[in-house]
């Protein structure tokens, strides 16, 4: 069955503040299926699925993006609410809205939930997270909440599925009717919106009493919408705002307070408080989490802590990685004679993209623990310490999260300042952003740094102030740059939810590793392995005459290319292979370390004991100039390692910069801006410390 | 033996290289359909 005009299925659309469960609960209702796209015109995802009622009925589930009010503040609250309205281009208006509430916050929650009623859509309040409601001693009565709202309610907690079936039940035909407005404002008021909504009526303007309302109470809608309204409802408007004013009417003000009132009566009615119980594990764990001093400890003994689980506990998983490509080596090897293909599929495919599979157990090691935290609730408390931090540069508080994800990948970190109300404080964090150590850079400091420091501890250490530098970058370039742009006046602070220290949901957690795994393996599957065939050829051919194949690199295309870039990278002590693996892996940072395996063509060696990595670590320690000095100095290394901190190599993050300031000025500007930083800083380094004689 | 019977490696190896080369081409050349990045950035957006 299906409505609307266009015989098109009917919309549900998920609607409730960012991080209240909306996605979860999406997964659970649709078994995670998903089609991600985007809204037209704008950078902002639509994720949607087709489900099926238990009565049978088809229709179309949308997650809008999280909104705190339908007073927008960024792109994606805007999003939400011109979808809402029907204002948005190619988007009809949702047929039912599940607006989904955190139980324990109804104050902070029920505001949206009205304002949704006042759209004069459909609503059903999901209720979440009432286990957690329920043992912070708050008992609630759904059906009194119904009542009260004139909607239904259904009590559910996402993350377990409690509820779930019940939800679906709800979204029966017909589908809910519209509920009324819930509170009645003073006369003038519900004249001056009667009055408006009339004059807009008679102008053929569809759901009049729904805009009417939004252009004398929402300051936001007034001033962006109103110009875009056929000129006669826009005198009309006019004219009700100031028969307002005259009558010393502000309706927004008086809307607010209405609402407030409607959802004390409403909280006092459905709720009941079992228990006080005085500070909680929470409260006492927060005493250290948010003190102004230890919370810095605090946080930089956790980021330690995963550092150093990263280098110790996954090294036995790697090690396993190591043995299976070496095996896998060995039988390809033996399948075919000596050739050209034998060498390409043991030496170029095999220990190229070996080479940085092995990381693959550190790269998940490293999301799993930071899944952890965020499950638990300690990053919200993160984001709270850095929010004085991030204003000091002219960031916003909203950056962290951002800047966070980046440790990850630059890319999901770059979509998510979507949720940054300023347009330049945006930009400024995309632009620092690549500063933030992802993992793809992990293969190139895990490789690199125990060149330098042989001890666990010690690669820790070193690790932390890698990362510790990329970011402390990142922030000084934000307080030059903010001057520059012309952030102005530091924004207002965010709000922001502190849930209380909880288990993290361990299936989502290793979901979301899992995710990654297989995101990394299609990677190196594709990208990777077809840039390391290209490498290969390029250091393959032309070959070199018979008798001389020990100097098969200096006569080869990846020779000649590294050898005519020398004179560039030379004064950051490198040379040709370091340069041409630099160069590769512009397209994927990881590709160094297939390039440099590659290039040094690591040997089987006869010590089983030593380990892949460690085999690439001698060959380049074993390395020598014509002169017989060591090629790849500590400081060498160290000048590598600068580079790669500061250097952005990921052409995908070029592309989505772009896309998300839709500018290919800035695009561009940022790719040549962070690799002439790098190439600076490491040629300091390098001429730096060979000045002072290291 | 005829050359392509001594030198059949070589050739498998240049198919598979150009073959490479090729694909890479017709992916950069080829205008994106849906507004992700490219999918092998390696973080499923």
């Amino acid at each position: 069955m299906s409505t609307g005009e266009n015989n098109t299925l009917p919309k549900v659309a998920l609607v409730g503040h960012p991080n209240v469960g909306k996605t979860t609960l999406f997964n659970q209702l649709t078994g995670e299926r998903r089609k991600v796209g985007n809204y037209v015109g704008v950078t902002v995802e639509k994720v949607s699925a087709t489900i099926f009622t238990p009565h049978g009925h088809q229709m179309e589930l949308v997650d809008l993006p999280g909104c705190y009010s339908l007073t927008p503040e960024s792109p994606d609250e805007r999003v939400t609410r011109d979808v809402l309205l029907g204002d948005f281009a190619e988007e009809s208006r949702p047929d039912l809205v599940i607006n989904v509430v955190d139980a324990a916050s109804l104050e902070r929650h029920l505001p949206l939930t009205l304002q949704l009623i006042e759209l004069g859509l459909p609503v059903l309040v999901a209720l979440n997270q009432v286990d957690r409601a329920e043992a912070a001693g708050l008992r609630l009565n759904p059906q009194v909440l119904s009542d009260e709202l004139g909607v239904p309610v259904v009590a559910c907690q996402a993350t377990s599925g409690k509820g779930v079936v019940q939800l679906k039940q709800a979204l029966r035909f017909p589908l809910p009717p519209p509920a009324e407005r819930r509170w009645k404002g003073s006369t003038a008021l519900e004249h001056a919106v009667a009055e408006l909504s009339k004059k807009l009526a008679t102008l053929g303007m569809e759901r009049p009493k729904v805009h009417a309302l939004q252009l004398l109470g929402d300051t936001d809608y007034r001033v962006k919408v109103q110009p875009k309204l056929p000129r006669e409802a826009q005198i009309a408007a006019r004219e009700a705002a100031a028969a307002c004013i005259k009558e010393n009417l502000v309706p927004e003000d008086e809307i607010i307070k209405l609402r407030t009132q409607t959802i004390r009566r409403a909280i006092t009615a459905a709720t009941h408080t079992m228990r006080n119980e005085g500070e909680t594990l929470s409260d006492k764990i927060d005493r250290v989490a948010l003190h102004p001093i230890g919370g810095w400890f605090f946080f930089a003994a956790i980021i330690f802590a995963i550092f150093w689980s990263i280098f110790r506990f996954a090294e036995i998983p790697m090690h396993w990685v190591e043995l299976g490509v070496g095996h896998t080596k060995d039988w390809v090897g033996g399948l075919l004679p000596d050739g050209d293909l034998n060498s390409l599929l043991t030496d170029g495919i095999i220990e190229g993209v070996g080479a940085v599979v092995i990381f693959l157990p550190q790269i998940l090691l490293l999301f799993f623990l930071i899944g952890l935290l965020e499950g638990s609730g300690y990053m919200s408390r993160a984001t709270f310490l850095m929010d004085k931090v991030m204003a000091q540069v002219g960031l916003s508080g909203k950056s962290f999260l951002p800047l966070l994800s980046g440790y990850a990948c630059a890319i999901p970190g770059v979509m998510a300042t979507r949720s940054i109300n300023s347009n330049k404080q945006r930009l400024l964090t995309i632009l620092v952003l690549p500063w933030q150590s992802c993992t793809a850079r992990l293969p190139v400091y895990a490789i690199l740094i125990p060149l330098l420091i042989p001890s666990v501890l010690g690669q820790t250490t070193m690790m932390f102030f890698i990362y510790f530098l990329g970011t402390g970058t990142a922030l000084g370039v934000a307080w030059l740059l903010s001057k520059r742009i012309g952030v102005g006046e530091a924004a207002p602070h965010f709000l922001l939810e502190l849930p209380p220290y909880r288990l993290p949901d361990f299936s989502y957690v290793f979901r979301h590793v899992l995710d990654r795994a297989l995101a990394f393996l299609r990677k190196a599957g594709s990208l990777i392995l077809g840039i390391v065939i290209l490498l290969w050829a390029l250091g393959t051919y032309p070959k070199a005459p018979s008798g001389e194949e020990q100097d098969q690199f200096n006569y080869s295309a990846m020779g000649r290319i590294g050898h005519f870039i020398e004179p560039v990278v030379k004064p950051l002590g490198w040379d040709a292979r370091l340069g041409t693996a630099t160069l590769a892996s512009f397209a994927a940072r990881e590709v160094f370390v297939s390039q440099v395996a590659v290039s040094f063509a690591v040997e089987e060696n006869e010590d089983d004991d030593e380990t892949f990595r460690a085999q690439i670590r001698t060959a380049m320690t074993d390395a020598k100039k014509s002169d017989g000095s060591p090629a790849y100095p500590p400081l060498t290394v160290l000048s590598v390692l600068i580079f790669y901190i500061y250097a952005l190599q990921c052409l995908p993050t070029t592309a989505v910069v772009q896309r998300e300031t839709k500018s290919w000025k800035w695009a561009l500007a940022q790719l040549a801006g962070m690799s002439l930083f790098a190439y600076l800083a490491a040629l300091i380094v390098y001429q730096g410390g060979s000045l002072l004689g290291f | 033996m005829t050359w392509i019977s001594q030198h059949w490696q070589t050739l498998a190896a240049a198919t598979i290289v150009a073959v490479t080369l090729l694909i890479f081409l017709i992916r950069a050349l080829r205008r994106k359909k849906s507004p992700g990045c490219g999918h092998n950035c390696g973080c499923n957006k």
